[in-house]
């Protein structure tokens, strides 16, 4: 039976936990230059291995893969509008 | 005729028809409640020295008058609308989730009444405009506004189903020969609407979560000057700009069908019309700052959105010179809809031009917050939607009811309509120095204020006259024949009103684009291929058909009906209200949920809900994608733009903050890691359950299951004791923002694996007790799995290590 | 002072060519709809234009996107042209051109406005009247103390910002040479008092700004 998709859910939760144990460690010894971008790409990229190996996405058609990468683009867009109209306008704290 | 089982029949319904009906009649309801609120505040506006309707409850009239309109008025009536129209017009029997078609009805009417309720609490309803600015907001509101943050999450479940629900009905339900360049532009129009509220939806609902959690707990993600103000206007208008949108584009759609049909033209440049709103509604979430102009952002950032701006107003321009277009050289003939759709067509181009003005920052400067604005959208809303919709109305009518109206009344209707839209609107335009929301102003702006509510009571008599022309033909007109207008299309085949299943018969579009309805052998001794060729070619034809909505046999159809729906509905409707009304109402809703989620179990282990599938169908580029996991990845999408926006609030508020200690200082990264490796561990048990039900061993699969529950509970449980240890140092949900944020956060993940280890729970029982779940719903319960550790991997680093 | 040319100068120029186009392009396309309606009108029921699918089919021919293409690409230049237009004068507006003779602090509180004067003229406040000398440049910086205020003076087009705790927006006007009294209005439902938070702006002669700042002072 399926060794092949065995093999790619093991090999994903290895990658995850691998990841996971790395940048743990990396930022206790305190030697990342950008904490939010790097911590941020780390997550991106267990959140693919996830949808590709967990959720299945590898089996299914563009047409719908189309459907999360839309989302996925869109929150890119919320997200870095958001933050740049926050750094760019005049703070008046307190 | 009100008997039980006429009101069980409406209550229990999963028929599109029905639900179409319900819609609509629920959506006309609101639209009276809101109109009178109108009609409230007008009066006050002509007589502004005197007090009839002043200070909160002047606010609270204007505020819930705003977001009845827009969210439980004309998007709900388009819902209805499309409901109805949608399977008949793409050859379908029913939507492709009839249950949760259902579902979504019954929360919208919850979410409605939760509104209205606020009328009935202590403070009045919600009163800060129905953009509900922050943080007056939380700061300045009574207990309304809870009630109203709480119908803003419930109507954000009703369109997220009801999304998913036409989604994939448009993609997958289509009958043979139905491609994508034949179905109506109404259809088109339904599903770019659906398409943006799909992701402006879950921002706004996290918005209202916020003002929730700092009305009741003590949060304080508005009312802090980290978040506050800006985060606000960031998630509202993310919502609110599409939303405009979402409103417009099922009328455009149906006004393009009608003048079609009207002008006996086809669509002038069809596939450019439908390619240029395909861009508006990608472009449509791309302009929501323009309503941000003066909150002292970015120059460089506010001139990107001034040219988005600027562009978006092109492919509307494209869709009202299309609508021209098709009346030239057409033989056009002026019946009651027509009419309507070119008054909305005129009112549109004066709404549309006016938009044009506020794209441009400095003009905006001088419009922001006054009547030029007010009437800019009125224009737009009431002018074309509004117009638009009441021609698709009278347009569809015939066909809904079965009834012939009187069409000579409905002209006069809409001559009141134009002299009321116009004396209305109009001098609001000459107001451009009034500021709105002021109950009372300087004498200056008397006269046009005064003509601006005789408008509106123009426009009141106008739609009363209307309801007594629906009303009249109802009770008094003329059996509507199966195709009153000569149109083209699916729907105008069959008899008015349809039978309960639509078609006797499959219906095919052959490729010449006539009409058949074919018997199901028939299709299958013939091939459906042959018959989409067989016009002209007799010997393909195939026997017993009937060009007229019936081939030779009827049609066996299985009547569908459940009771769940209306009770999670009623429980959200009670939880809502025990929000302000206190614990033991809310213990009552949470109850009715329990009893409506564990009925929903029983029909699905008793597989007593049977739907009718299509065999014959269209669905390019979908085929051979199951529609349960079509639907599933749609929903999951709108999740990831959920949490996504809950992501980007601690984002947001983190940029603005001065002081913000590293995540391990408190939280031990440690104990993280091992909640982390857990987590992961489950979904692995998952995958692998899948991979053995794949093959079928299904004991074997449930045991790994078991695994997956396991991990759960200890995820949950490592949690637990964080918490608890964290309390025990005296932080909680009102400690400062950082705490505010993780409790908030991690919470809601946390209810999000509770809701995955039901689910799991249920599907080991299932499979223990002897039955074998579907490999799809097993594997949809995968895709949810997935996307609580995705989420995982995001909250884990912005919280222990960051 | 009078080769700084007052922002609402810009404003309602450019507004005026917006109408002008406006009135030009919609107007035209209105008539061009209702030509079509009165020389295509029919009572025959039954007539129907060369592409109809008509009753039980649907449109399979597509029309050509014709002439109207070029309509579509000339409009949209003078809608994108019209805005990117904008923009030089939006920067004249918002980035103020030079130094102002007067700096005010604005806080928009529930429910009034509060002007705090420069150190250099005695650092008093007003609430909500605000007197200052005619033909001055003159700076509000605009903020709230509570919630979300707008800030406008819609006599001078164009000067309007958010008040926002947290946040200073600036804007400025040039007073005109006449003296003179113009409201100020808040822009932004605010609460029950929002229709009541009116100030007034009094452009006053020089000599009159003096006795009003050694009255100030006085006190």
């Amino acid at each position: 039976m399926g060794e092949r998709d065995a093999l790619v859910y093991v090999g994903a939760w290895g990658a995850l936990i691998s990841t996971a144990i790395l940048e743990v460690q990396l930022i206790l010894l305190d030697i990342v230059q950008n904490l939010t971008a790097f911590l941020l790409s780390m997550a991106v990229i267990q959140s693919v291995i996830i949808a590709y190996a967990y959720q299945h996405l590898r089996e299914e058609k563009s047409s719908t893969a189309i459907m999360p990468f839309t989302s996925f683009i869109m929150l890119l867009v919320l997200v870095s509008a958001a933050i740049t109209s926050v750094l760019a306008c005049t703070p008046y704290l307190g | 005729m009100a008997t039980w089982s006429w009101v069980k029949r409406w209550l229990t319904t999963t028929n599109h028809k029905d639900i179409g009906i319900l819609y609509m009649v629920t959506s006309i309801y609101f639209f009276l409640v809101a109109g009178v609120l109108a009609m409230l505040f007008r009066t006050q506006l002509a007589f502004p020295d005197k007090e009839i309707l002043v200070g909160s409850e002047f606010n609270q009239a204007v505020t819930i008058h705003g977001l009845l309109m827009l969210l439980w008025f004309m998007s709900p009536f388009e819902v209805g609308l499309a409901n109805y129209l949608i399977p008949l017009q793409i050859g379908a029997r029913d939507l492709a989730f009839p249950r949760l078609n259902a579902l979504s009805y019954w929360l919208y009417l919850a979410s409605g009444l939760v509104l209205i309720a606020g009328f009935f609490v202590p403070g009045g309803a919600a009163d800060m405009g129905w953009t509900l600015y922050a943080p007056q907001n939380v700061l300045l509101t009574g207990d309304g506004t809870i009630l109203a943050a709480v119908a803003i999450i419930l109507i954000t479940a009703s369109v997220t189903v009801g999304t998913v629900n036409f989604v994939v009905t448009i993609a997958k339900m289509r009958a043979p020969g139905m491609t994508w360049s034949k179905i109506p532009m109404f259809t088109w129009g339904v599903l770019f609407s659906v398409l943006m509220m799909w992701l402006a939806f879950p921002p706004l609902a996290v918005g209202a979560l916020a003002l929730i959690l700092d009305k009741m707990l003590g949060t304080t993600f508005l009312t802090s000057l980290e978040g506050g103000a800006l985060l606000w206007d960031h998630l509202f208008w993310f919502f609110g700009h599409p939303e405009v949108y979402v409103l417009l584009l099922p009328a455009l759609g149906a006004m393009a069908d009608i003048v079609s049909v009207f002008a006996r033209r086809q669509l002038y440049a069809r596939r450019f019309v439908i390619i240029a709103l395909f861009i508006a509604t990608a472009l449509s979430y791309l302009v929501w700052m323009h309503h941000m102009f003066i909150t002292g952002t970015s120059l460089t950032v506010r001139k990107i959105f001034s040219v988005t701006t600027a562009l978006i107003s092109i492919p509307f321009e494209l869709a009202t010179l299309a609508l021209i277009m098709t009346l030239y050289k057409g033989k056009v003939v002026y019946r009651a809809p027509l009419l309507y759709v070119i008054a909305g067509i005129l009112f549109f181009i004066i709404g549309g031009s006016t938009g044009v003005f506020q794209a441009a920052i400095i003009l905006d400067r001088a419009f922001r917050g006054t009547y030029w604005v007010v009437a800019h959208f009125h224009y737009i809303m009431v002018g074309a939607v509004l117009l638009g919709l009441l021609g698709a109305l009278y347009f569809w009518w015939p066909k809904i009811t079965g009834r012939l109206y009187n069409e000579k009344l409905a002209k006069i209707q809409l001559l009141l309509l134009g002299v009321g839209v116009t004396a209305t609107y109009l001098p609001q335009f000459l107001l451009m120095d009034m500021p709105r929301r002021y109950y009372t102003y300087p004498e200056e702006w008397l006269g046009l204020n005064r003509i601006s509510t005789l408008g509106a009571f123009i426009l009141l008599a106008a739609f009363l006259l209307g309801l007594y022309i629906l009303i009249d033909s109802l009770v008094r007109g003329k059996p509507a024949p199966p195709n009153p207008w000569k149109a083209w299309g699916l729907e105008w085949a069959v008899p008015s009103p349809p039978p309960r299943h639509n078609y006797d018969g499959q219906p095919v579009v052959r490729e010449d684009g006539s009409i058949v309805f074919v018997p199901e052998h028939e299709l299958e001794r013939i091939g459906v291929e042959n018959v989409m060729k067989s016009s002209g070619n007799p010997e393909l034809a195939p026997k017993g058909v009937l060009p007229n909505g019936g081939a030779g046999v009827k049609h066996v159809y299985h009547e569908h009906w459940s009771m769940t729906p209306m009770l999670v509905g009623l429980s959200t409707l009670v939880m809502g209200l025990g929000l302000v009304a206190g614990k033991p109402v809310l213990l009552l809703g949470l109850a009715i949920l329990a009893v409506a989620i564990t009925k929903w179990a029983i029909d699905d282990y008793r597989e007593r809900f049977h739907e009718d599938e299509p065999r014959f169908r269209e669905d390019w580029p979908f085929s051979g994608t199951n529609k349960l996991r079509l639907g599933m990845w749609t929903f999951i999408s709108s999740e990831v733009f959920l949490f996504g926006s809950l992501i980007s609030v601690y984002l947001f508020i983190r940029s603005r903050s001065l002081a913000w200690p590293p995540g391990y200082e408190h939280h031990d990264p440690y104990i993280g890691l091992l909640n982390t490796i857990i987590l992961f561990t489950g979904t692995l048990f998952y995958s692998l359950a899948y991979l053995y039900a794949k093959h079928g061993k299904m004991i074997k699969s449930a045991a790994l299951m078991l695994g997956t529950i396991v991990t759960g509970g200890l995820f949950l449980g490592v949690k637990a004791f964080e918490w608890w240890e964290l309390f025990a140092q005296g932080y909680g949900i009102n400690s400062n923002l950082q705490f505010q944020l993780y409790f908030v956060l991690t919470g809601i993940h946390a209810l999000h694996v509770i809701a995955g280890l039901i689910a799991t729970i249920y599907m080991v029982a299932k499979i223990l007790s002897g039955r074998r779940p579907s490999l799809t719903s097993i594997l949809m319960l995968g895709i949810y799995w997935g996307i609580v550790e995705i989420v995982w991997t995001f909250l884990f680093p912005m919280f222990y290590l960051m | 002072m009078a080769e700084i040319v007052p922002p609402q100068e810009y404003w309602w120029m450019l507004f005026n060519y917006y109408l002008i186009a406006a009135v030009i392009l919609a107007g035209g396309v209105t008539m061009l709809l209702v030509y079509f309606l009165l020389r295509y009108k029919t009572s025959n029921e039954d007539e129907y234009g060369e592409d109809y699918p008509g009753p039980g089919r649907l449109p399979t021919r597509y029309a050509k996107i014709g002439p109207t293409r070029y309509l579509l690409v000339v409009t949209g230049i003078i809608v994108l042209g019209l805005t990117v237009a904008t923009f030089p004068y939006t920067e004249y507006v918002e980035l103020t051109p030079q130094t102002p003779d007067m700096t005010i602090w604005v806080t928009g509180f529930t429910f009034g406005w509060r002007f705090q004067y420069p150190e250099e003229l005695g650092g008093f406040t007003t609430v909500n009247e605000v007197v200052v000398p005619t033909n001055t440049m003159i700076e509000f910086k605009v903020t709230s103390q509570d919630v979300f205020h707008a800030f406008g003076i819609p006599e001078f087009k164009g000067a309007k910002v958010d008040a926002i705790p947290g946040i200073v927006n600036s804007l400025w006007i040039v007073t005109p040479d006449e003296p003179g009294e113009y409201d100020i209005f808040c822009y932004e439902l605010c609460g029950v008092g929002h229709s009541l938070m009116v100030a007034k702006l009094k452009v006053v002669t020089p000599d009159e700004f003096q006795r009003f700042l050694e009255e100030k002072a006085g006190r």
